[in-house]
């Protein structure tokens, strides 16, 4: 499961995931970055989805937006946000706004490795083909 | 990321995109033809530039709705 990290007023969630894996999939396999679920009339809607952005990112109840990495040699995808202010238990605070988020991208981050193994194959069969005259 | 109803007088639908995603951007790739009608953004009228910009600079966090809206000629 992602790590969420309280340090001070920011709140850094850190995806199992690289950004690196995550552009990937978006450029060429973005299903692999979003939950579905069935609406009323039985048809398959996006309920949640993960990405890659500009700035720091973002979580809403519709998904999360990454837009650093750690710095450490995995370069996992991160994004920092306010820290809930006034609360007595900050970590209850934490888990009641980022909590359902977070159970999301755990969810999404189970499809993930498969797709990226695919995509990485797929390019190889089709550098396989590639001649240079 | 942000949910974004966007659409036209006949059709619409409900996508999940990034906020700094241009409007442009997200009414091309839904194939809505913003280049006749008035395009709208949660009711309000967008003018000449506000296309190119994305839906965080209109201080979008969580949804929106995004028409082009033809009106039709009366007899």
């Amino acid at each position: 499961m992602a790590r969420i990290t309280i340090a001070g007023d920011a709140v850094v969630i850190t995806s199992t995931q690289t950004l690196e894996d995550i552009k990937t999939l978006e450029k060429y396999r973005p299903s692999a970055l979003t939950l579905y679920e069935e609406n009323e009339n039985g048809k398959k809607v996006a309920a949640f989805k993960i990405g890659s952005t500009t700035g720091e990112g973002s979580v809403s109840p519709y998904g999360i937006s990454f837009g650093g990495v750690t710095h450490d040699d995995q370069r996992l995808a991160t994004v920092t946000l306010p820290a809930p202010t006034g609360a007595a238990d900050i970590k209850d605070a934490v888990a009641d706004k980022y909590g359902s988020a977070v159970l999301a991208l755990e969810k999404v981050e189970a499809q993930i490795s498969d797709a990226v193994a695919a995509v990485a194959a797929d390019r190889e069969a089709v550098k396989a083909n590639i001649t240079i005259a | 990321m942000i949910s974004v109803t966007v659409g036209n007088n006949a059709n619409r639908t409900t996508v999940i995109i990034d906020a700094h995603t241009t409007l442009r951007s997200a009414l091309e790739d839904n194939g809505v033809d913003y280049t006749r009608g008035m395009t709208t953004l949660d009711g309000g009228p967008l003018k000449a530039g506000d296309l190119d910009k994305t839906f965080a600079d209109f201080g979008i966090t969580e949804k929106c709705f995004l028409y082009n809206i033809v009106k039709a000629d009366n007899a």
